[in-house]
């Protein structure tokens, strides 16, 4: 019996013990992907 | 688990001091996953390492504990220490069966973390060399100069350059924007080369920098999970590296409008600038959301919202009663409140943002455009305004769909949010 399996449940990050697990550090950034051309904004049509 | 098998600590365990703004001290664990692909990291209370440390593969689990009490006198008693191995402990996989594999930790997120798509796009054993090569740039002197650059340079093109010109953004041609986006990925790799940077310069390992769908917005990103053994300075150091590489980016677009004139650097720069003002926003998961994380020691800060608002019903159902969830302390937890509540009214914000545009503009609006576009291509139907019409009705599905799709994960998280929350009125009223 493999012991350790939890539930694949992110609500589970923070336990009733005060272990949490350290979610994931992904440092995101933005790009600009056509939405910097405002030729593509909303013409009234 | 029975109580006669014997357990151990589990060997390959890395424990280090974590730096947070807990009420009490606490340790990092990181253990390998199953399967062998990466690690998963826990903080926990430093007392549990003591628990688990009596756990030497002999004992059974009484005698382990038995053993923590007699030396450690705690304040919690045998059944509720019996719990926390049991229920937390074993299935963490920080105390492990004395037969078995000990790369075993399962994670409870999702490999996509919170994205939408995750795809690595440059491994670690590219990304690491670059990021050693270019540490220095974190040595302080190099940071000093950096950040007088930065402040240089924007009263530069904002003081002198920009005064007086007149740029508008609809007239730019089709070249001008692919150059504008091309200059907007080179930045934004910039961007993730800072963070790896950064935490390459203080040892962390296995970086990777990827490609992703994060809300509606396509991102780049960085992986620095390793980077949790940080003293906080350290890790809002990685925050930040991100900007700081960036605004190299930004003296290069200077740097080639002084030459050429052109004004299309002037008009990157302005992006560069608009898309580092947008990482600081501390509501989605950006830089800004890490900084506040980091500068006030408030670990899985999304988490913690949650359990601000269960902490709140449960002080206004039961104000006399009431003991608090958080286990923060007081400064942190009133920067959380702040957070929590200002956090709310963006989304609320965002949503009746999406809702004017998508539901009262787009949709409404989605008849008349449909005729119009049909009448005009039936009258006149070159290949201008063919691509005119594909371009319109594309922005328009795309709309609509990002803005379904984010209105479908708001509610559900919020549905699943509420029914926790009603679960814990539940639990208090019982409990009266």
């Amino acid at each position: 019996m493999n012991t350790n399996i939890e539930s694949n449940n992110g609500e589970l990050l923070i336990d009733e013990f005060e272990i949490i697990e350290l979610e994931d550090r992904l440092e995101l950034a933005d790009r600009c992907n056509g939405r910097c051309n405002k030729t593509s904004q909303p013409t009234g049509g | 688990m029975t109580h006669d098998v014997p357990h151990v600590i589990n060997p390959l365990l890395e424990v280090s001091d974590f730096d947070s703004d807990a009420g009490k001290p606490m340790k990092l664990c990181l253990i390998p996953r199953a399967g062998g692909a990466g690690e998963v990291r826990f903080a926990l209370p430093a007392d549990y390492m003591a628990l688990a440390r009596e756990f030497d593969g002999q004992r059974d689990t009484d005698a382990a504990i038995q053993s923590f009490i007699d030396k450690h006198r705690p304040e919690r008693d045998k059944s509720w220490l019996t719990r926390l191995v049991t229920e937390s402990l074993v299935p963490k996989g920080i105390v492990i069966r004395a037969d078995q594999d000990p790369r075993c930790a399962t994670s409870s997120q999702s490999d996509k973390a919170f994205l939408h798509v995750k795809l690595p796009i440059i491994r670690s054993s590219l990304v690491e060399p670059v990021a050693r090569s270019l540490s220095f740039l974190y040595r302080p002197a190099a940071m000093i100069v950096g950040l007088v650059g930065f402040v240089a340079m924007h009263v530069v093109v904002y003081g002198f350059l920009f005064r007086g010109q007149h740029f508008e953004f609809g007239e730019l041609g089709i070249a001008s924007v692919l150059l504008l986006m091309l200059i907007s990925t080179l930045a934004t790799i910039c961007h993730e080369f800072g963070h790896a940077t950064a935490a390459a310069h203080f040892g962390c390992r296995n970086m990777t920098i990827g490609w992703g769908v994060y809300l509606i917005y396509t991102v780049l990103w960085t992986n620095v999970s390793d980077a949790w053994k940080l003293p906080r300075k350290h890790r809002a150091i990685v925050d930040i590296g991100g900007v700081y590489f960036e605004s190299f980016a930004l003296f290069a677009l200077l740097v080639g409008y002084l030459a050429t004139n052109n004004p299309i650097f002037l008009f990157g720069f302005i992006f560069v600038d608009l898309s580092i003002a947008n990482t600081f926003n501390p509501f989605l998961r950006m830089d800004g959301y890490w900084l506040v994380s980091d500068l006030f020691g408030i670990v899985n800060l999304r988490k913690q919202q949650e359990i601000w608002w269960q902490d709140l019903i449960e002080r206004i159902l039961h104000p006399r009663t009431h003991t608090s969830r958080s286990t923060l302390k007081p400064m942190a937890k009133r920067v959380l409140a702040v957070y929590t509540i200002l956090g709310t009214l963006f989304i609320a914000y965002v949503m009746k943002t999406m809702f004017v545009v998508v539901v009262l503009s787009v949709l409404t609006n989605l008849p008349q455009f449909a005729n119009e576009t049909w009448s005009k291509l039936a009258s006149d139907a070159t290949w201008s305004n063919v691509l005119h019409a594909v371009a319109e009705t594309g922005w328009r599905i795309l709309v609509i769909l990002g803005a379904g799709f984010t209105f479908w994960n708001i509610g559900k998280a919020l549905g699943r949010m509420l029914g926790r929350l009603r679960r814990v009125a539940r639990t208090a009223a019982e409990g009266a």
